[in-house]
């Protein structure tokens, strides 16, 4: 409160809504705008020293219970026009309607009168755009904020390069031969174990952005409300920001995966094969993103996730062969 | 006051933060109907539940919003000016000795409830608005430096 009442007395003006304040808070208001429940004014001017305008105001009706010596008022108004949930006066006073009666409402309404008629250029608050800095500078700025982010959150970057190394060593360890393939059958279960191993690793980075993502998205909103940054600053952001992690993520994986399963050590197979665990990891990553951009929470990205991870498992070319599908 | 917590507050409304449901009536602005862009411009809203990134700290947070709300065009606007208006701001809510703090999360620690309050509020402050709306304001949240005035 300290905090406000010096920002109040910089000059600019402070509009709070507050339920129940204690005496020292309600002691440092300027003004108040009383609503009873369903938003029916009951009080609106200066307080007062002491909120002497108030108290007077409602003790001006003779059915007011006075105020006690050292009763909060807001609590003692709180009380008095009902808003408690205590109230057993069957016939309550109407004080809404008094208000729209009193003098105090039309005081308020020839101030609103002066204002409205006082309007000149000069006065006028006026922004030409949306944002008070470039896309440049929006660009760069979230950029900046999001690498931070990712850099002090382990629990998400080191655990998936913790993983990825996991993954990599008992799904290669299993399935590791000596001796190139002889037969269809064997072909077959490491053509199954890389599917499995990188589906795999790709449903752990679809789930694991999503709470991440999703407490960024809400603070977005609120930074878009305030106009601090567009929607592109933001991806571009979370796009950039990503990339490096699954870059390492997926070199890691590769790495292990495909030298320990002895695959080819010729250059072509081998960089395919690390293209390919990026771009899948990639995939499903920003999938991640933009489920929980799309959707209300993680929750429901989580299950949305299962029927795009359904999805890649018909049509990935394991479960159904390529040669089965009619190529219309 | 006191009324269902379903129902946006008017300051909400008037800040333009909820705008579901009826909502009838005209919001001036010395006397100008508010327009958006300006309006979002020249305000300042702080929430009533506090929301900030966790990873970054007090004084990270509080730059971010001032390097994108001050006027880059305004010639005033420069490094070493808007550092100066952040060590202010921070000093002004007593956020100084933690301003190299994360802010962290209620899981691992952190900022306290009223500290946190006043971080939303020198983010909304950073921005120079010319009003500050304080949605809700749980007394909670600042009553412990109350008694102190």
């Amino acid at each position: 409160m300290r905090g406000l009442k010096r920002i109040a007395l910089s000059g600019r003006a402070i509009c709070a809504t507050i339920h129940q304040p204690s005496i020292a808070i309600f002691s440092d208001f300027d003004s108040l705008l009383l609503l009873k429940r369903g938003g029916e004014v009951v009080f609106c001017g200066e307080l007062g020293d002491k909120s002497e305008n108030l108290i007077n105001y409602f003790e001006n009706y003779d059915r007011t219970p006075r105020i006690q010596p050292g009763e909060n008022p807001a609590t003692w108004m709180l009380t008095t026009i009902g808003a408690g949930s205590s109230s057993t006066d069957t016939t309550p006073f109407d004080y809404a309607g008094k208000y729209a009666q009193s003098q105090l409402r039309s005081v308020a309404l020839q101030r609103i009168d002066e204002i409205v008629s006082g309007q000149n250029d000069g006065n006028k608050v006026s922004f030409a755009s949306q944002f008070a800095t470039s896309a440049k500078t929006q660009a760069w700025a979230v950029l900046k904020r999001t690498m931070a982010i990712y850099y002090r959150t382990p629990a998400y970057n080191t655990a998936r390069m913790i993983i990825a190394s996991a993954v990599a060593l008992i799904f290669s360890t299993v399935f590791i031969t000596f001796t190139p393939p002889s037969t269809e059958s064997t072909l077959n279960s490491i053509m199954n174990s890389i599917y499995i191993s990188v589906i795999f690793l790709c449903v752990n980075a679809y789930n694991t952005i999503l709470p991440l993502f999703e407490f960024e998205r809400n603070m977005f909103y609120r930074h878009k409300a305030a106009g601090m940054y567009g929607t592109r600053a933001i991806v571009f952001g979370f796009t950039i920001s990503e990339l490096p992690y699954i870059f390492a993520t997926a070199t890691i994986f590769t790495m292990l995966f495909y030298w320990i399963l002895g695959f080819r050590a010729e250059a072509t197979p081998f960089f395919w094969f690390w293209a390919f665990v990026i771009l899948t990891l990639n995939s499903f990553t920003f999938l991640g993103q933009m489920m929980v951009a799309s959707v209300r929470d993680a929750q429901t990205a989580q299950g949305f996730g299962s029927l795009v991870i359904m999805g890649s498992s018909l049509f990935g070319g394991i479960l159904i062969r390529p040669v089965s599908c009619k190529v219309v | 006051m006191n009324c269902s917590h379903r129902l946006p507050s008017p300051s909400a409304v008037v800040a333009l933060r909820k705008s579901s449901g009826e909502i009838e009536g005209e919001v001036r602005l010395n006397g100008h109907l508010q327009e958006e862009v300006s309006f979002r411009r020249c305000a300042a809203y702080v929430e009533q539940f506090d929301m900030q990134s966790p990873q970054l700290t007090i004084r990270e947070t509080v730059d971010f919003s001032a390097r994108l709300r001050l006027d880059e065009n305004d010639t005033d606007v420069t490094e070493e000016s808007r550092q100066k208006f952040v060590d202010q701001t921070l000093d002004m809510l007593e956020l100084t000795n933690v301003q190299d703090l994360q802010v962290g999360s209620d899981a691992t620690g952190g900022l306290s409830f009223e500290q946190k309050k006043r971080l939303s509020i020198a983010v909304e402050l950073v921005s120079n608005p010319s009003i500050l709306f304080l949605d809700e304001v749980r007394t909670r949240g600042i009553a412990v430096v109350a008694p102190n005035d």
